[in-house]
């Protein structure tokens, strides 16, 4: 039961309910690691949230955390508006978690795996049979039901990670890193997938360092380093935060540093520089510098082999809040 | 029931579990039996020579020992009456010969240079000899009407050799004690299949019991539920281990058949239960749990007895109360009552010793277990 009134926010005139409140959340682990720091964050119902940052910002130490696995010394974290201890089964069995690690047993066929976890919070057996089925068919597994993990690639061992966790259509979808790892083709289809859980009802929180993930599927991203949350919103909302309006790449036949003075002197251009034969132009939010980019170098007559723009990425907001890539 | 049947087909569709659980155990007691099993005392022990002074002598001592047969075949003795007491003196002084009787103010002595087997069998017959010459003088001066049935009794005696080295249950030999031990050995490996059943739930020791840990099933069922399977498993490797030694090596074990598969029943539970609670006492990785599990099992084995006999004697003997909180012991106890004492209550009482431990190791496994958050996982 939802007990907590101040677990309801009004959107556009429409209550919705909150799922996760994480409250100064801090934790040090044994060997004097700060892992998170006064961590506070919510997650609403209907979202596929995203816990963005680099490796050892302490997302997984926060699902840990959520899913009351650790102990942390200071702070709160409510579940549905219940505290969550480690024997809340309540909660506990509207929740599916999909772990960073493959977690499943070597000894159990692919059917049998997804059957075991789905029957840990499904009792009836003709109901558990046709969400076994659903779950096979959701990560595309069916052609692989008898086989043991140990038979199966990087990318299908994810699916069914997936699927054993998910197998019981829970409330609250927990993802861990599930790409890590995974071939493009199998990416996409578990990003798929997660979208298309999202749009069958459950709230997701996903966690990742790969920014084009979650800039692909997450409705709010929380962007985390060193156990702290650095920015939070819409991904469109992050963007508009920073100064940073496009970015140009030149591929040029040669590496030129006279051309750099050059690029710098055009209008709103925020930064110049090389990335091995690669010129990058940075400019501020406004118009695009393309068409000004192109003239100087007609100008000049500069021979390149390519040019390309993109507008601001989530790697470009950490990267301005924090001064490194994500991927550092 | 479904976390049981599935965490049984785990165990059984792993290889090694299969191995460590019924094949290891058997592999074992086949080597036992190629190694030893097929010796008795009575092939052991060969004629002992015995020299007795011919110049301080006994007829009748040397009569007793001249009829005392290992077998029916066998003597015990080779008595040699031929020298003086001298040079029997001289010989010992060289070394030639480990000891001599000689008679002297109506005692017996047996003098020797060194201990050793045959010394021993012979001054274990010497202090019956005497005790029971000692009984029919008495009888003879207190109670003259009652000799002829103590000589009766006396006659029934026949076999000194069993009555020196066989104990108190007449059929017994000596040598199943070493499958009594592999029996106990066997349940006490219970306590690796206690280390994986902590593994496999407490999240900090795999992403697999993390994510079990998560799921709404109560902790105690996973416990009871994994023990369960660990049981019937390491059971059903254990009563395959006594019908195979009993059947196949014919290893005598009289008429305890079910009394020692009972103990195999209750020292299965007190093996995994043994090692699960150690398991979640000690922090670590499984690999370090099952090491430490290990060695306590090995010290706890050695403490019981079951490498060196006499280890065990020494326990009951200074530190009683070791022997009734260890698992191997009352293990070893129990099935050594069986051999021993042919005692039925002293059997029960160790079992039942052995179960209440069980409880308490499976109840402080849970507490331990119980609400707990990790410092990592």
């Amino acid at each position: 039961m939802i007990t907590d009134k101040y677990f309801y926010h009004v959107v556009k005139g429409w209550v919705v309910e909150m799922i996760v409140k994480v409250e100064n959340v801090s934790k040090t682990y044994k060997n004097g690691v700060k892992a998170l720091q006064n961590l506070s964050f919510e997650v609403r119902e209907g979202e596929i949230f995203g816990l963005l940052g680099p490796n050892g910002s302490g997302k997984t130490t926060t699902i840990n955390c959520i899913l009351a696995l650790l102990k942390y010394e200071a702070g709160n974290i409510e579940i549905f508006g219940e505290q969550m201890t480690p024997e809340r089964y309540d909660i506990k069995a509207q929740i599916g978690y999909v772990p960073q690690q493959v977690a499943v047993f070597n000894e159990l066929t692919v059917e049998e795996n997804i059957d075991y976890f789905c029957g840990l919070y499904v009792k009836d057996k003709t109901k558990r049979k046709a969400l076994v089925d659903e779950a096979i068919d959701f990560v595309s597994l069916n052609d692989y039901r008898k086989f043991y993990p140990k038979k199966l690639s990087g990318g299908l061992l994810r699916r069914l990670n997936i699927a054993c966790g998910i197998a019981h259509k829970p409330r609250l979808i927990i993802l861990d890193e599930p790409t890590v790892a995974v071939d493009p083709q199998s990416r996409n289809k578990i990003l798929e997938g997660i979208m298309k859980l999202n749009k069958q009802g459950a709230t997701i929180i996903y966690t990742s360092h790969y920014m084009e993930e979650v800039e692909q599927i997450c409705s709010y991203i929380v962007i985390m380093d060193k156990g702290q949350v650095v920015s939070h919103g819409t991904k469109e909302k992050l963007k508009a935060m920073i100064t940073l309006g496009e970015t140009i790449e030149i591929t040029l036949p040669n590496r030129n540093e006279a051309y750099l003075e050059l690029f710098r002197k055009l209008p709103n251009v925020l930064d110049c520089f090389y990335k091995d034969r690669i010129l990058v132009v940075k400019s501020g939010k406004g118009q695009t510098n393309v068409p000004n980019v192109l003239q100087l170098m007609q100008e000049h007559n500069f021979n390149y082999e390519n040019i390309y723009s993109s507008l601001p990425t989530l790697n470009d907001v950490f990267l301005e809040i924090t001064g490194k890539e994500l991927r550092d | 029931m479904r976390i049981y049947f599935t965490r049984l087909k785990c165990l059984l569709r792993d290889k090694g579990n299969l191995f460590w659980a019924i094949i290891f155990p058997i592999c074992l007691g086949t080597f036992f039996y190629l190694g030893f099993g097929r010796l008795t005392m009575d092939s052991m022990i060969d004629t002992v020579d015995a020299y007795v002074a011919s110049d301080y002598t006994l007829d009748i001592l040397v009569k007793e020992m001249q009829e005392v047969k290992i077998n029916n075949d066998k003597p015990l003795f080779n008595v040699d009456v031929s020298k003086s007491k001298d040079e029997l003196e001289q010989l010992l002084l060289d070394n030639k010969i480990k000891g001599y009787i000689y008679i002297e103010n109506d005692e017996i002595v047996y003098r020797v240079n060194s201990s050793g087997l045959e010394q021993t069998i012979t001054k274990s017959f010497l202090d019956q000899y005497l005790q029971i010459t000692t009984l029919i003088i008495k009888v003879n001066t207190t109670n003259p009407d009652k000799l002829l049935d103590v000589l009766t009794d006396l006659g029934n005696q026949q076999s000194y050799v069993k009555e020196i080295l066989a104990g108190s249950n007449p059929k017994a030999n000596r040598l199943n004690i070493y499958f009594y031990a592999l029996i106990a050995m066997a349940c006490m490996y219970g306590s690796f299949w206690g280390v994986g059943l902590v593994r496999d739930i407490e999240a900090d020791n795999s992403p697999l019991a993390a994510r079990v840990n998560i799921t709404p099933t109560h902790k105690f069922k996973l416990i009871i539920m994994y023990f369960l399977a660990a049981l019937t498993l390491h059971f059903f490797g254990n009563v395959v281990l006594v019908l195979y030694l009993k059947y196949l090596l014919q290893v005598e074990f009289s008429n305890n058949l079910a009394l020692i598969i009972l103990t195999s029943f209750v020292g299965t539970i007190g093996g995994i239960t043994f090692g699960s609670f150690i398991a979640v006492l000690v922090t670590g990785s499984p690999e370090k749990k099952e090491g430490i599990v290990n060695v306590i099992s090995l010290f706890l084995s050695f403490l019981s007895g079951l490498m060196v006999l006499e280890v065990k004697y020494f326990i009951d003997h200074n530190i009683p109360i070791l022997g009734y909180i260890n698992p191997a012991s009352l293990l070893t106890d129990s099935l050594y009552s069986l051999y021993y004492y042919n005692s039925i209550s002293r059997y029960f009482t160790r079992l039942a010793i052995l179960a209440v431990l069980s409880i308490v190791f499976i109840i402080g496994t849970y507490i331990k277990m119980r609400g707990n958050r990790y410092d990592s996982v």
